[in-house]
């Protein structure tokens, strides 16, 4: 079938074309809104500006195929392959990717709020400034399970986004907006979150060794049990956050604002703290073995039954502390 | 819901204070960005002044902590001024409310009615400008991407932007790898800055999307755009009168922008040229320069010693 008689012919009412095979078509501008394109072949067609609204296109190949700026929204795209194909601009606004294949393709700046991501493979995929709010991305029972490997989630919109026991490891997550995002068991060692803002985010159990959150804001964010070893937390904002139990050993956490964190039985071995702003912050029963407080701000901080006897404590200013035997430092 | 507390008692409760005098030239700095010592200057200000003022330039309290913390860091006192910022916070904080998606400001009744309350006449403000600021949304790139993606296609929506502030998008390889290395938000960010009022805004983008391939496609997109960024806009004011803490936030995500665009290659460096030649951009920079002013003060509180203190608002 060529295009001029599927244009035709869909003018004419018909709207199923199951299987048809319009490999490297060029179908830029047409409208073809609630088209049944199921298991066709559009390998490297040419879709720009396509309306393909509540189209189905299930299983079908679209393979390096240009979908710049085409409407998808609603559309069913289960099972596709959209592997290698550019999607910049497009709109996917609730469209059903449950298990498709975007390996390496390019969403930067796509619209997929509420788009259902379930079991997709958006390994190597560009996700530059795209909006992901409402998407659907969870885990459910090992059937459907979102692959991220490698995807680049720069400057996304993932607010709100439930990204529980997801495998985010290395992937670049830089400048996103993760406000009140689940983050919870999520795999983010050696993850890109420098500048991300994570206000609110639930992180609890992630691991996260490695993990660059330098500048980030993670104001009110809930992290207890998460493992932060090594990790970059310089200037991080962490202002009223609960890392209660989490591990810390040897993460920079140099000028961050640590303002009334809860910190207890936390392990801050070797952290560096040099000019942390630690006011009001509770440390109980932390361990900070060789841990660096270099001209740190720890005024009314709780550190009882702490260890603080290995801690560097020079220049830092206590007054208000309660020290690791209950005594309270005045200046 | 919480009850919250009037302006008045939260006044109150700053005069009270044993470090008042410290929170009042904390309060001038992030109101009026003046450090003053003088303690005859000082008294002569009105807490419930500073405070009213202060509530109108900054609508939440997330751009208001902001702003006092980067004050306290360019102390020579960070230590004890940290600690008045601390005791600011918790006061004011009564003043807003914690219902929405951020801590915005309940300005209607606590604000009205202070204006009715007799105050020194030299201090009164204007209340038309009073209103303005309070109707002003600060700058948040990823609500504003949001409403756009909401209303219009993300690619129109930069091809259109590209053509008004760049050059005419011709549908050229040339054109497609040159809007590629670009995002939305930073072209949304861009065209704010060049177009000052909300008149100019419009008229540049429907004239430009008149030249494109698909003039009613744009003209669908321009609508979107403008109907996203008129909540940044004060009556016809786009960047002047902005708060402090907004213009330091934009200034910085100026700086990141032309960086990144600098990193990027030779196309970018046409960008960065714009950005730094265009006559708008002229403005930002002095307002941006304004910020950077640093000015040499004495603290001279009772119980400080009198060490110079630089103040550089960053």
């Amino acid at each position: 079938m060529d295009v001029n008689e599927l244009l035709s012919r869909y003018a004419a009412g018909e709207t199923k074309f199951i299987g048809v095979n319009l490999s490297r078509a060029d179908l830029s501008d047409a409208d073809l809104i609630g088209i049944d394109l199921e298991r066709a072949s559009l390998g490297g067609a040419s879709l720009l500006f396509t309306f393909l609204s509540r189209a189905n296109l299930s299983r079908s190949n679209l393979m390096r195929a240009t979908l710049s700026g085409a409407n998808l929204n609603q559309a069913i795209l289960r099972a596709a392959d959209l592997s290698d194909a550019d999607l910049h601009g497009a709109m996917l606004q609730r469209a059903d990717l449950r298990n498709t294949n975007l390996t390496l393709a390019s969403l930067l700046d796509a619209n997929l709020m509420e788009a259902d991501l379930r079991g997709a493979n958006l390994s190597g995929a560009n996700l530059t400034g795209a909006c992901l709010r409402g998407a659907n991305l969870r885990e459910e029972r090992r059937i459907y399970y979102a692959t991220l490997r490698g995807t680049c989630l720069h400057k996304a919109d993932l607010r709100g986004v439930n990204l529980s026991g997801a495998d985010l490891a290395k992937v670049d997550m830089s400048g996103a907006n993760l406000w009140e995002a689940t983050l919870r068991n999520a795999e983010l060692s050696g993850a890109n979150l420098s500048g991300a803002n994570l206000t609110n985010a639930s992180v609890s159990d992630a691991n996260m060794r490695g993990v660059n959150l330098s500048g980030a804001n993670l104001t009110g964010a809930n992290l207890p049990r998460a493992n932060l070893s090594d990790a970059d937390l310089s200037d991080v904002r962490l202002r009223d956050a609960s890392l209660n139990e989490a591990i810390l050993k040897r993460a920079n956490l140099s000028r961050a604002d640590m303002t009334n964190v809860r910190m207890n039985r936390s392990d801050l071995s070797r952290a560096n703290l040099r000019g942390a702003s630690m006011m009001g912050a509770e440390l109980i029963d932390a361990y900070l073995a060789r841990a660096d407080l270099t001209d740190a701000d720890l005024s009314n901080a709780n550190f009882f039954n702490a260890e603080l006897s290995t801690a560097n404590l020079m220049g830092a200013f206590l007054g208000g502390a309660t020290m690791p035997d209950g005594s309270i430092k005045r200046y | 819901m919480t009850t919250f507390s009037s302006i008045n008692d939260v006044v109150n409760q700053l005069e009270q204070h044993d470090k008042s005098l410290r929170i009042k030239k904390m309060l001038l700095c992030v109101c009026r960005n003046i450090w003053e010592n003088d303690a005859s200057k000082l008294a002569s200000l009105s807490l419930q002044d500073l405070t009213k003022e202060l509530c109108q330039l900054y609508p939440n309290i997330e751009e208001l902590k902001a702003s006092l913390y980067e004050v306290v860091k360019s102390l020579n006192k960070p230590k004890e001024y940290s600690l008045v910022a601390n005791t600011i916070i918790n006061y004011v904080s009564n003043l807003y409310s914690q219902a929405g998606d951020e801590t915005e400001l309940i300005s209607s009744q606590n604000i009205d009615s202070l204006a009715r309350v007799d105050e020194p006449e030299e201090y009164c403000q204007p209340p038309l400008s009073l209103e303005l600021c309070d109707r002003r949304r600060a700058y948040e790139p990823f609500d504003l991407r949001l409403e756009v993606m909401k209303y219009t296609n993300p690619l129109r929506a930069k091809i259109l932007i590209f053509s008004t502030i760049e050059q005419l998008f011709t549908f050229n390889q040339e054109d497609w790898l040159s809007i590629k290395s670009k995002e939305l938000d930073d072209l949304l960010l861009r065209l704010f800055q060049e177009c000052t009022t909300i008149e100019q805004l419009k008229s540049r983008l429907c004239e430009t999307a008149k030249c494109l391939r698909d003039p009613s496609e744009s003209n669908q997109a321009a609508g979107a755009i403008i109907q996203a960024l008129r909540p940044f806009y004060t009556q016809g004011q786009g960047l002047s009168n902005q708060t402090p803490a907004f213009n330091r936030n934009l200034a910085e995500s100026m700086r990141k922008m032309v960086n990144e665009q600098q990193a990027a290659g030779p196309m970018s460096a046409t960008v960065s040229d714009r950005v730094q030649t265009g006559p708008m951009s002229a403005t930002v920079s002095d307002e941006v320069q304004t910020g950077l002013i640093s000015v040499t003060v004495i603290d001279d509180d009772e119980d400080d010693d009198d060490s110079t203190c630089q103040f550089l608002p960053s």
